[in-house]
């Protein structure tokens, strides 16, 4: 605080300071609004040309069905493909699904968002030129989805240091590529066969190429070039593959230590080095639950490529390892069948400990766990739909043996739970007995035996995580609306979700994001939500709100405006957007620019 | 009643043998054949060149045993058929050979096409590596380890949860 200045002085050094900072901001405005201009012009150059290449790629593909991408009767791909003059923009590659006759049916052109969105991540173009190309290409749905991000986590097996206790051994004995030059597509067995033609001085030069060189030579020296796999070595790749498929991963994982020949052979299987490259952390937390006896890598090719819940039907981000199941979050926290039991439980059913063996179980890794990421340590998990099964068929098989009294009362009470239609439910009964203090998303037992998983496409393989929708992170924990917060969508039910739940209205002020759907029986629903969660976050009303950030803006510049430079980066560029948005809405709740 | 049509196979080592139509038909690959070639060809011999004697004789008999089978078909059910092991009784004991003549037959179920013979020869060979152990696989199958210890143990510890890393 100066002293000696009345308040005169203070309110014209304000006012100076005031027209600085404006003057400043509009010489900015004017120099971002140039290169904007330059880069929307580049961009769209550069859309373009990926355009005409698409339609040149689908053209010759018309003409031999062989080139590019593979198109059968109701599954097909389309986007943006190799355009050499886009420089960073290399592949934009995009899988889209089309099930014939259903709403699922998204159309020839159109594109994922998280597809859209990995593919041209991968491809090296920054975040603000990615967004304008997805703008560009899907307008509709990019305002509408966000990706699962830290606010959606939860302490499942994937969050526990897998990649530092499980590191995976996969890929790290591959040569760097170009270590020989052009004789990188020879395999090591020639290699070796070209050194032993070569006399001792041309041998010490190769070896002193590179690492991988020495290597070859050391080991043909070594005479270590054994490199067989015995009589398996006859078998063609495709029919190893299908040996593969049915052998456990226990077994796989194995058969790689046999020697370098088998680990090579292993890791070049396409289920194998999917597994490891996209969703290393499953491979790793079977591993470290040692269950890798439960699965086959066919059986869980099958599950990662399956999307949809297997109780619900929701689109599934997790898998619960003990029973190999596809699972949602909201089925997983709430369903009995996914809450895996202690021992103690076990014993309470009646089932003695020869019996638990061959039961499906594990002993959980240390970490911790669930919504509330609680410390857990090292505890005997068991199924409990098996411990179930196996506890009625003991149930069964005791009372007729029993006396006669206690068989009449066993089967009264079989007549009545066999009256309820739902066999589940009766599961549940039996359960919730033990386990009256369940936590559900903070219980975390439910958490110890299940990973985030993606899903893999049918095409190509590529790995997709779902969106969430923007409008339903607002709402409740309630299920039964369909709007909740948690809940995943692939592109297919998302267009089911919008058409049953409305669109959304959204609104930001630039530091908050603020959307809900529009309840189209009830109109006018949306804006009073949408004022609740203005008044809940921010203590004003929504046009208090409105009023402030108008004068916000006229005083202080755009918000953000001290922010990082990424953060100004994303807020200019959509200045015309919020700008638009915010007219809109001060006009949907009747307050003028003027005011 | 008509009497069933023969063919005749001929062996990549020059032994003609003869079987009944249906029977070779389990091949798709001659099924194909003997649909593309007119009536009077077919009691020309047909040459099996990747397939010793004693091979086809043993592929032959698989297909007589199977004749009755239904077609094989590419839907859903394949898929689970897959991921079982389990292989029937009969064929258990059709696959009790040396393991030269197990990859042969395999090799030549397919190229003959015969997918069913091939599942089967596939998920013999998967069994014999199903809960083994790395030496113990090395000893079915005359491999040598070209591993030293510490790269072996290595590679074993990075694949498992260790929690003292």
């Amino acid at each position: 605080m100066v002293l000696g200045r009345g308040p005169r002085d203070r309110q014209l050094a304000a006012a100076e300071r005031r027209k600085a900072y404006k003057a400043k901001i509009k010489a900015q405005r004017k120099k971002k609004d140039k290169h904007r201009r330059y880069k929307t012009e580049a961009l769209e150059r550069k859309v373009k040309e990926a355009t005409d290449n698409l339609i040149l790629n689908s053209q010759i593909q018309q003409q031999n069905p062989n080139v590019g991408f593979q198109t059968t009767t109701n599954r097909g791909s389309a986007g943006l493909t190799k355009c050499p003059t886009v420089g960073e923009v290399n592949v934009v590659q995009t899988v889209f699904e089309r099930r014939e006759g259903t709403v699922d049916d998204w159309g020839v052109g159109k594109i994922t968002a998280v597809q859209r969105k990995q593919s041209i991540q991968n491809s090296g173009i920054s975040s603000s030129q990615a967004k304008q190309v997805l703008g560009k290409l899907l307008p509709e749905l990019e305002d509408l989805v966000i990706e699962p991000s830290s606010k959606h986590r939860v302490w499942t097996l994937d969050c526990n240091n897998l990649a530092r206790y499980c590191p995976l051994d996969y890929g790290r004995v591959k040569t760097p590529p170009g270590a020989l030059g052009t004789l990188d597509c020879l395999p090591v067995e020639v290699l070796t066969n070209i050194v032993t033609f070569m006399d001792i001085p041309t041998v010490v030069r190769f070896k002193s190429l590179s690492t991988f060189a020495r290597d070859v030579v050391l080991s043909m020296l070594e005479h270590k070039t054994t490199f067989s796999l015995g009589p398996l070595d006859r078998l063609p790749d495709q029919i190893f593959a299908k040996i593969f498929n049915s052998i456990t991963i226990d077994s796989v994982m194995s058969f790689r230590l046999v020697n370098k020949k088998a680990r090579e052979k292993v890791d070049e299987l396409r289920k194998f080095h999917d597994l490891v490259t996209k969703a290393p952390d499953v491979l790793r937390s079977i591993q470290s639950l040692k269950l890798g006896k439960l699965y086959t890598l066919l059986t869980l090719a099958s599950t990662l490529r399956r999307r949809y819940c297997e109780i619900c039907g929701d689109a599934a981000g997790y898998i619960y390892l003990l029973r190999n199941t596809r699972v949602c979050f909201l089925c997983f926290t709430h369903d009995m069948r996914f809450l895996p039991l202690f021992e103690p439980n076990l014993r309470d059913l009646g089932i003695p400990w020869e019996s638990m063996k061959h039961l499906p179980h594990c002993t959980s890794i240390p970490g911790k766990y669930s919504q509330g990421k609680k410390r857990c340590c090292k505890t005997q998990l068991f199924d409990a739909v098996a411990a179930q099964r196996d506890a009625y068929w003991r149930r069964d098989r005791s009372a007729h043996s029993q006396p006669k009294e206690h068989n009449r009362k066993y089967l009264k009470q079989k007549i009545r739970l066999n009256e309820l239609s739902d066999a589940w439910t009766r599961m549940d009964r039996g359960l919730k007995k033990g386990h009256s203090n369940d936590g559900y998303a903070f219980n975390p037992r439910r958490f110890m035996g299940v990973v985030r998983a993606p899903w893999f496409m049918r095409a190509d393989s590529m790995a997709s995580w779902g969106i969430h929708c923007v409008g339903c992170q607002n709402e409740g924990r309630s299920r039964s609306s369909g709007m909740h917060w948690r809940r995943l969508f692939t592109p297919a039910t998302f267009a089911k979700h919008i058409e049953e739940c409305g669109p959304v209205l959204s609104w930001t002020d630039g530091r908050l994001m603020f959307a809900r759907h529009q309840n189209l029986n009830e109109p006018g629903e949306a804006e009073r939500l949408l004022d609740a969660d203005v008044r809940k976050r921010t203590g004003l009303s929504l046009k208090e709100r409105a009023r402030r950030v108008q004068t916000d803006v006229e005083l202080e510049g755009p918000i953000g405006s001290t922010g990082s430079a990424g953060l100004n980066d994303n807020i200019d560029e959509e200045d015309g957007e919020l700008e638009r948005r915010r007219h809109a809405l001060l006009q949907m709740i009747g307050v003028s620019d003027d005011d | 009643m008509s009497a069933v049509p023969k063919i005749q196979l001929t062996s990549s080592d020059g032994a003609v043998i003869e079987v009944d139509r249906p029977v070779a038909e389990r091949s798709v690959l001659i099924k194909h054949l003997l649909e593309d070639l007119p009536e009077e060809s077919t009691t020309e011999a047909i040459p099996v060149p990747n397939v010793n004697e004693a091979v086809l004789r043993k592929v032959l008999e698989w297909c007589e045993q199977h004749k009755k089978d239904p077609p094989p078909s590419n839907d859903e059910d394949s898929e689970s058929r897959k991921k079982c092991t389990d292989i029937d009784e009969w064929d258990q004991k059709f696959m009790q050979v040396d393991q030269e003549m197990l990859f042969e037959i395999i090799l030549a179920a397919n190229y003959l096409d015969i997918k069913a013979l091939l599942d089967v020869g596939c998920k013999t060979v998967a069994n014999m590596i199903k809960g083994k152990t790395p030496e113990e696989i090395r000893k079915t199958f005359n491999i040598q380890n070209d591993f030293t210890p510490e790269e072996e143990d290595q590679i074993r510890r990075e694949n498992e949860w260790a929690e003292d890393r």
